[in-house]
């Protein structure tokens, strides 16, 4: 049984059906582990900002069933998301504070895109 | 997330009689880059003028590496920097501004708010804003759910004489608004330990909602407006009146 914070259940549950248990865990552990200094060097802690794109990010996409997405925190404290589309071609996104990085391998797809705007490309691209 | 209906008032009072908040929070949570050894000295040089007197929480006896991890202590404040009449609380994570003795009204409060932020950002320890939320704590010497609009049945009866404690999450104008309301609560007032109500109500902005150093102060006002709506809009007609209220 899990009581996520006030206001969150709605977050945590789309984490669990579209990034799966595996998914969900990383992000958890990455909020609550990552958001001070992590790493021996420079790394950032973990962005709210990043987060928030990335949980409103996942409202709209769709993803291949088969895809799996994986999500990572990179050293500037960014969320990342990846997976392979039907064809095993690469997409990311790396989710700023401020504006977010989209990558499409298979349309040739590489853009920097303002947070606010993300969600609307999302879901024409995805 | 669903609404939550709030009968509107078509004027807010500036004041009732007797105040019933025995708690007024405004709350930053925030990320740093800095070490949390540093942090307080960063922030009391710049306020010891007006907050003297420092004093080391219990929690910061607690190993950091332990205290880090645990979900529920991650946002709690390690050191407080003692006003009169505000506190000023601060954790690795976050940082608060407390009126808890006599509630000196909001025009105060929102200019100590804008004083300490000034001085936060000058001492340059906050990286990125997470959450803004501003929280009352109200008591009533009194089974406060006989008095709201908000009405507990059960088979169709109003249910009253229990002992209840009831939580609500939900958004109000784009903020999420955390509602306590509780029948059993004992809050020492005077040196007297005093059975009631309380009205708790936390009204928040996420990160991306809000720009701390931008438009920090503005959402603090508007969660200062929906805090008063939602508490007078509960509060039935007749037992509003029974507060002497005063309006603008």
């Amino acid at each position: 049984m899990r009581y996520p914070e006030s206001g969150m259940v709605d977050d945590e549950a789309l984490a669990l059906e579209k990034l799966g248990v595996k998914g969900w865990g990383r992000l958890e552990h990455f909020k609550l582990c990552y958001a001070g200094g992590w790493g021996r060097g420079p790394q950032k802690p973990l962005s709210p900002r990043s987060y928030n794109a990335l949980i409103r990010s996942l409202s709209v996409i769709q993803p291949p069933a088969t895809a799996h997405p994986s999500v990572f925190l990179t050293d500037a404290g960014f969320l990342e998301l990846a997976w392979k589309d039907e064809n095993g071609k690469a997409v990311q996104i790396e989710f700023g504070s401020r504006e977010s990085e989209v990558y499409d391998e298979g349309r040739g797809i590489e853009m920097a895109v303002p947070n606010e705007n993300l969600p609307d490309l999302l879901k024409t691209l995805f | 997330m669903s609404s939550f209906p709030i009968p509107k008032l078509d004027c807010l009072p500036t004041r009732i009689s007797p105040c019933p908040i025995v708690e007024a929070v405004l709350e930053i949570r925030f990320i740093t880059e800095v070490p949390w050894m540093l942090i307080p000295g960063l922030l009391s040089t710049l306020i010891s003028d007006k907050y003297p007197k420092t004093v080391d929480l219990p929690l910061s006896q607690m190993p950091d590496a332990i205290r880090r991890e645990e979900p529920h202590l991650v946002y709690q404040p390690l050191i407080q920097f003692v006003g009169d009449p505000f506190t000023i609380q601060l954790g690795p994570r976050m940082l608060s501004l407390v009126s808890n003795k006599e509630y000196p009204g909001w025009t105060p409060i929102f200019e100590q708010l804008k004083w300490l932020l000034q001085h936060v950002k000058t001492a340059g320890f906050i990286a990125e804003g997470e959450r803004i939320g501003l929280r009352y704590i109200d008591f009533f010497q009194m089974d406060l759910f006989q008095k709201l609009t908000l009405r507990v049945n059960s088979d169709g009866q109003s249910v009253e004489g229990a002992e209840m404690n009831l939580t609500t999450t939900f958004v109000q104008e784009g903020f999420l608004s955390k509602l306590i309301i509780a029948n059993n609560a004992l809050v020492k007032t005077q040196g007297r330990a005093n059975k009631g109500s309380v009205f708790d109500l936390d009204i928040a902005l996420n990160a991306g909602d809000f720009d701390l150093f931008e438009n920090g102060l503005d959402r603090f006002q508007k969660a200062h407006q929906i805090n008063k709506e939602v508490f007078f809009g509960l509060l039935r007609p007749e037992f509003l009146a029974s507060l002497n209220p005063e309006y603008a």
